[in-house]
């Protein structure tokens, strides 16, 4: 019985490496294809029912705290209006001034809204499945967004679905940029704990509350997209670099829907 | 009807694991809903039924995971071979030290398999990820320890329509 079980076992061993050899030649898309349009439609159920689970139990235990944060949301919209005032007149000037000089317009980014359907099932590895592929003109390579914020890129796609690594990936790289002081980074994901940015000149001034945004370098991520924003900074004296950990306004746990951009 | 109740449990393990326990961590940890079905394979379920359960569940999940692929399929693999070398088929006395001691190894493998592999591919070894692989081994084993026993008695209820 025991030598069956070598033998069985070792069959098997040798179909999984033809298997990733084959894989690896990109002959397999058709059954990674097959398998993901299978469990779809019952993975978008489940996903979105598990979101409106974690969003109840999630507004029990923050039910003390919404008077107070409601309060400090309406102090933040009042100022917003007021810069959204000012904004207004500036972009008035602006406009003018552009079509003085025969400025080109630049067009915002083309979208194309997805669902989730899986979450990755070993924790480790940060990624979703999305709703959409090849067929809505999705294609490896692209970014993707959730509430304005960046939230990964494609990076496997089929049919009718397609694979997102999110940016809190451990092999997830970003480059990104610090407007305000003009400091480049590499915004990398670590196992379990978020993300942070990594490789900024040990001379730059960082700060907590500075936006990271993408940078455009390498063409891997369109430029300008907000990231998140410096929370702590990690600086050692007799390090070329420093770092800092990046808070993203996104829950990766809560993800319901995301954009993909496709221009 | 064994095997309907075998994909039914697949399909509702994969869906909790991939939407409903992704979404709530304990801790920032979530255990392996699917290593703990193959384990409950291993020990109540005949050597071929156990071999096919793994290999199409790993197939499933390295589809649906960002990788390596293959990983779940290849350790899945390891635990059934291992299950089958060591204990005779069809186990239904099975002591408890001997099955946590078990499950304890496969989680391991599993998560160790993992973090090696992410940590050399990203090229830093940092004890945080080290100590994020000890706590969904132990997060996996805490799991296994619940809910064991009702997939036992799922099992052998199982084994005795099989046989009425």
């Amino acid at each position: 019985m025991k030598k069956i079980s070598f033998l069985i076992f070792f069959s098997i061993l040798i179909i999984i490496f033809a298997l990733l050899f084959f894989r690896s030649k990109g002959s397999f898309s058709s059954v990674d294809s097959g398998i993901t349009e299978i469990f779809q439609p019952v993975g978008v159920v489940f996903t979105n029912a598990s979101g409106g689970i974690k969003d109840f139990f999630t507004n029990l235990a923050n039910i003390g705290n919404l008077e107070k944060e409601n309060k400090q949301l309406r102090l933040k919209v009042n100022d917003l209006e007021s810069k959204n005032a000012r904004m207004a007149a500036d972009i008035g000037e602006n406009e003018s001034l552009k079509r003085a000089l025969g400025f080109k317009e630049n067009s915002g980014f083309q979208t194309i809204a997805a669902s989730i359907t899986f979450f990755d099932p070993t924790n480790a590895r940060e990624s979703i499945m999305i709703d959409k592929g090849t067929k809505d003109g999705i294609k490896p390579g692209m970014a993707a967004t959730s509430e304005g914020f960046l939230i990964g890129r494609v990076t496997q796609v089929y049919g009718d679905s397609s694979q997102i690594l999110l940016i809190s990936d451990p092999l997830s790289d970003v480059p990104a940029l610090i407007p305000d002081i003009s400091a480049d980074g590499l915004v990398q994901g670590q196992i379990g704990m978020g993300i942070t940015m990594n490789q900024i000149q040990q001379d730059a001034n960082l700060q907590a509350g500075q936006n990271v945004v993408t940078s455009g370098l390498g063409g891997s991520y369109p430029k300008g997209i907000l990231i998140g924003k410096i929370e702590n900074i990690t600086k050692k004296n007799n390090s070329i670099f420093q770092s800092a950990s990046v808070r993203t306004q996104i829950d990766f746990n809560a993800l319901e829907r995301v954009q993909v951009i496709i221009n | 009807m064994a095997i309907l109740l075998d994909i039914l449990i697949f399909i509702a393990t994969l869906l909790l694991q991939t939407s409903l326990l992704a979404r709530f961590h304990i801790l920032g940890f979530t255990p392996n809903l699917m290593l703990i079905l193959v384990i409950t394979f291993v020990f109540y379920k005949k050597a071929y039924e156990a071999y096919i359960f793994a290999f199409l569940a790993g197939l499933v999940l390295d589809t649906l995971s960002a990788g390596p692929f293959g990983l779940h399929v290849i350790i899945y693999l390891l635990i059934v071979f291992a299950g089958t070398v060591i204990l005779n088929e069809d186990q239904t006395k099975l002591s408890k030290l001997f099955s946590m001691v078990f499950a304890t190894a496969a989680a391991s493998v599993f998560y160790m398999a993992l973090w090696f592999y992410l940590s050399y591919s990203s090229g830093s070894f940092t004890a945080s990820g080290f100590l994020f692989a000890i706590g969904q081994i132990t997060a996996t084993i805490i799991f296994f320890a619940i809910f064991m026993p009702f997939l036992k008695r799922f099992f052998l209820w199982q084994k005795r329509i099989e046989r009425a």
